[in-house]
């Protein structure tokens, strides 16, 4: 199973497709996982007409969902960053 | 200071529309994102992992306080309340929305600041020697120079859609504090065969994915000449250099590739067919730049203080630098808290710095390549004061070029090329060389530290490196030792198999305590890397009993 | 598709042979004869990424020495249009729909930063029109429109100023510097000139930001041979001319095909008649401020706030050397240039003339 993710053109904040009402959310528990062959069509067709959303991609998940060797990367994305000035300043990412 | 003219500042402003024409035709889809992204590059304008990132030049690291002020004011306003120094002394915002860029660029450029060319396959920052103008072993004030290369490269017709990035570094001083032999041309300031001045030319360095020490393409060149023969060099670049593979792409692999020899005909034969006259610097413009970085202030001839709170001494002992006039010091302001995130400043703290440079620095501050800030100019007599202020916004760390002056890029926490975090281990680290007593007693001792192949970190040229590694999803450290910056430039070898980040912090401080037990007195640790060869090191980093 | 022109703006397209195909990738050193001797070359650029065109259209003036009509095609972006303007080509083949953004674009960033090494095929010479054809244009146009045609358009990296920096110079230097600050300026420096004359050249190169300034000197072994002891002057102020100022400026100018002065009509004797434009050997001298009257000089003095040169405040209306310059007389402006001699021209206009007064 498979999310797309994104960054938004404006602000490039991260976000996740959702196909049911198509579009996009900042929430990854409310995409819609596809599962590969449905999810790379997904993509051609996001890649096409992209919209404002930049760069695409896929985010594999593992048996149990958000998780998964690509998910250090991608629980940053989602979370935000672990360390930095921005933890010491803000409670959470705006 | 260089104040643009009017006609720099129209210059400037015309772009500024440009670009915003550029966003909206982005925004409206008339751009697609692939027409659109070098366009936006070289306005320095990166999408990061979680937002835009805008990389402000500032030029060979020099600001003033209005431009520090500046810079806060932006902070806040359109950013998260910091900024983020950076290795080529620029400074980045992280959290950047696309439709807010036109606006924070005006300001920018009310102030004289700009962010062109800090990304993209063109000429970017010219970098100098942080303390020029107030160095005491300096011998020609980089800074004039660097500002005609800037002019010079700046929106440059024939060289803005180069094969890659190109990285130029000038040097001054009789040591190099800018590692001109890691940039892609470097120039140092040398005495030719006729007592005149001019420059050593040094071409073909770099780190990232194959660091290379630069080769040196000329002897001398004389001042008149630099423009002109750098348009030859870029033009054979422009030409040759690899447009197919953006790793072999820099021209340090053209000049691999060709050899030396050749490469330094081509780079002749081209320089000789330019047509002399417009390239070559007259003499008038180069007293006219220079005008514009006048000589220190003067001061009273007042000794250094030595009565003070035992933390200011330290600090005095440690941050300080001897000026060229007596009566003067230059200050190293550490942004490298312990345990802190590297290079970053708040606006409280610029704001509080702005003002104490007002008040103590003739108004001026450098950015230095290794993330911290440096107040070239400060009277004697002002030294403890300034102090007072820096400790009350915690800018006050006395560890300039010790372990815990720790290099650091923003790593998998802000950047999309990462592929391990930075800033963690950067913290740890700190701490953990800090709480063994070791920070003071280990002396000059680079430590720095890149989270992916890119060496923005510029762990390559540390005495201590750290490259940061994806083993099956899990973040490994490799660990390099020897790699130099100056005269002897030299790149870091790898130790051994990585470590997990956990491991890392008590292995950096074996090898530190390693290095206080067979030191001679007074060695330094690159000295002592050469005497001893890395073993007793590297057997120190992996804990194996050693004799 | 349709051409943009880059660099003659409102001129009419020139009839164009039909153009060799160059890809942008092409190696300079693998051009043959055939390729060189076309009229027109187009540059195909295989990518907006791939500069190697921009470098390709200078090796092909600079080191080739090509002289013909340089056309840009391919993937291009309007952004790009003040690129390809700046290294020289002469036109870009574009979209119809496309022209508002190229022309948008074309339009801006007239001044640039640096000098460009674009010493420009056409700029030799006059390409067709005669001194007379253009004296006759010229009329036409207000003194900032010349200028601007000159040095962007006809003559882009062979025209210089020349300036004594003298009483009226800071109008021409103005005016040149609004279009490029970079811009040879030519200052003959005798040797004999007023201290005063030094210290307002530098002040006014800065205030201008002029980039350019070139200083002649006569070369030393020159002053040694025939000057030694510097009093030629009063013996033979031609002979004295000749040595400070026209031998050492001849092979200085020699890189130029047009040079700027600020001489004017009202200045009298033989400039009486000048025209704006003129041949004078193998190479050209524009003469922008020829109709120009004294009360015009005075309102863009005030009207720009220029300095005047120092000694103008005593009387000096036309400045020289110190020897040879006296405050200006009610004979005119130039009337203290020489005064009791003959000689009202120093030579390096036109050669020696002798008028009686």
């Amino acid at each position: 199973m498979k999310l797309i993710t994104a960054n938004h053109l404006k602000t490039g904040r991260v976000i996740y497709y959702q196909a049911n009402p198509a579009g996009w959310t900042k929430d990854p528990e409310a995409a819609t996982a596809f599962h590969d062959e449905v999810a790379e069509a997904q993509l051609d067709a996001l890649e096409r007409a992209p919209g404002d959303a930049l760069g695409p991609y896929l985010i594999p998940l593992s048996n149990k969902g958000l998780g998964g060797q690509k998910w250090r990367r991608e629980s940053l994305r989602h979370r935000g960053p672990s360390a930095g000035t921005t933890l010491r300043l803000y409670e959470e990412p705006r | 200071m260089y104040r643009y003219r009017d006609d720099e500042t129209a210059l400037v402003l015309e772009r500024i529309e440009e670009f915003e024409d550029q966003i909206a035709r982005r925004l409206s889809g008339e751009l697609s994102e692939d027409a659109f992204k070098p366009l936006r590059l070289m306005n320095g304008l990166y999408l990061q992992l979680h937002a835009y990132m805008l990389r402000v030049a500032i030029p060979y690291g020099t600001l003033d306080t209005a431009q520090l002020r500046a810079l806060a004011r932006i902070a806040e306003r359109f950013d998260r309340g910091y900024g983020h120094f950076t290795t080529r002394q620029n400074l980045q915002f992280n959290w950047i929305a696309l439709t807010e860029v036109p606006a924070i660029l005006r300001e920018l450029a009310e102030v004289g600041l700009h962010a062109i060319q800090t990304s993209g396959n063109c000429i970017r920052n010219v970098t100098a020697d942080p303390f020029a103008g107030a160095a005491a072993d300096e011998l020609e004030d980089s800074r004039p120079w660097a500002e005609l290369l800037r002019q010079w490269s700046t929106f440059h017709p024939e060289f803005s859609f180069l094969p890659r990035k190109f990285k130029i570094a000038v040097n001054g001083a009789r040591e190099d504090r800018t590692a001109l032999r890691f940039h892609d041309i470097g120039l140092q300031w040398v005495r030719g065969p006729e007592g005149a001045g001019g420059f050593e030319v040094w071409v073909g360095g770099g780190q990232g994915r194959t660091p290379r020490v630069a080769r040196r393409l000329r002897a001398f060149l004389a001042p008149e000449d630099l423009l002109s023969y750098l348009t030859a060099v870029l033009r054979v670049y422009n030409t040759h250099g690899r447009r197919d593979n953006l790793y072999k792409a820099r021209i340090k692999i053209l000049v691999d590739s060709l050899g030396l020899e050749a490469f330094r005909e081509e780079v002749e034969a081209c320089w000789a067919s330019l047509p002399k006259g417009s390239l070559t610097l007259p003499e008038g413009e180069r007293d006219r730049v220079k005008s514009f970085f006048p000589p220190p202030p003067a001061a009273e001839d007042a000794p250094l203080p030595y009565l003070g709170p035992p933390a200011f001494v330290q600090w005095l002992k440690v941050n300080r630098r001897a000026h060229q006039r007596p009566g003067l010091a230059s200050v190293v302001v550490s942004l490298k808290p312990i345990g802190g995130t590297p290079g970053d400043a708040t606006t409280a703290q610029m704001v509080g710095l702005a003002d104490l440079v007002d008040r103590y620095g003739f108004g001026e501050l450098r950015v230095s390549p290794e993330q911290n800030l440096i107040l070239p100019h400060v009277r004697n007599g002002d030294l403890l004061a300034l102090w007072e202020g820096l400790s009350d916004l915690g800018l006050a760390t006395a560890n300039h070029n010790l372990a815990t002056d720790i290099v650091a890029c923003p790593g998998l926490d802000y950047c999309n090329l990462a592929n391990a975090r930075a800033i963690p281990l950067a913290q740890a680290l700190s701490l953990a060389i800090e709480s063994a007593g070791l920070s003071d007693v280990a002396g000059t001792l680079r430590i720095k530290l890149s989270g992916c192949i890119n060496a923005c970190g510029h762990h390559h040229i540390a005495d201590l490196g750290i490259l940061g590694v994806d083993k099956r999803g899990e973040e490994f450290y490799q660990i390099t030792l020897g790699g130099r910056a100056g005269e002897e430039a030299a790149v870091g070898e790898i130790s051994g198999p990585s470590l997990s980040a956990d491991a890392v912090p008590p292995a950096v401080v074996r090898v530190l305590r390693a290095y206080l037990a067979l030191r001679k007195p007074g060695e330094p640790f690159a000295h002592a890397l050469q005497r001893l060869s890395h073993d007793p090191f590297k057997e120190a980093l992996y804990d194996r009993a050693a004799a | 598709m349709t051409a943009l022109l880059l660099r003659t703006e409102g001129a009419p397209a020139p009839e164009l042979p039909t153009l060799l195909q160059v890809p942008g990738e092409t190696l300079w050193s693998t051009l043959g004869p055939e390729t060189l001797a076309a009229p027109a070359l187009e540059i195909a650029f295989p990518s907006f990424k791939d500069g190697r065109g921009f470098t390709l259209a200078r090796e092909l003036r600079d080191r080739l020495g090509y002289q013909g009509w340089l056309r840009a095609s391919g993937d291009l972006l309007p952004d790009q249009a003040t690129h390809l303007r700046d290294v020289g080509f002469d036109d870009v083949l574009i979209n119809e729909n496309s022209t508002a953004a190229w022309e948008r674009a074309a339009m801006r960033f007239k001044q640039r930063l640096q000098r460009v090494a674009a010493h420009d095929h056409r700029a030799r010479g006059l390409s067709g029109d005669t001194v007379e054809g253009l004296n006759a244009h010229f009329a036409t146009l207000e003194t900032e429109a010349i200028l601007e045609e000159s040095l962007l358009r006809r003559w882009p990296g062979a025209i210089a100023v020349l300036s004594s920096f003298g009483a009226e110079a800071a109008v021409t230097l103005h005016l040149a510097a609004q279009l490029d600050r970079f811009i040879p300026v030519l200052f003959l420096d005798t040797g004999k000139l007023f201290p005063e004359t030094l210290a307002y050249q530098k002040a006014l190169a800065r205030r201008l930001g002029l980039g350019n300034v070139r200083l002649i000197k006569p070369a030393p072994a020159a002053l040694a041979a025939a000057d030694p002891l510097g009093d030629l002057w009063t013996r033979d102020c031609n002979a004295c001319c000749a040595l400070r100022k026209v031998a050492p400026l001849a092979p200085e100018a020699e890189a130029f095909a047009v040079l700027i002065t600020g001489r004017k009509r009202v200045h009298g004797h033989e400039r009486e008649s000048l025209p704006v434009l003129e041949r004078q050997g193998a190479q050209l001298r524009l003469n922008p401020l020829a109709a120009w009257s004294e009360a015009k000089v005075e309102a863009y003095f005030q009207r720009f706030d220029l300095p005047r040169h120092p000694l103008w405040a005593e009387g000096y209306r036309s400045l020289g050397c110190a020897p040879c310059t006296a405050p200006a007389g009610a004979a005119g402006p130039r009337s203290g240039r020489w005064a009791g001699l003959e000689k009202t021209e120093c030579g390096i206009h036109r050669p020696q003339v002798i008028t009686v007064r």
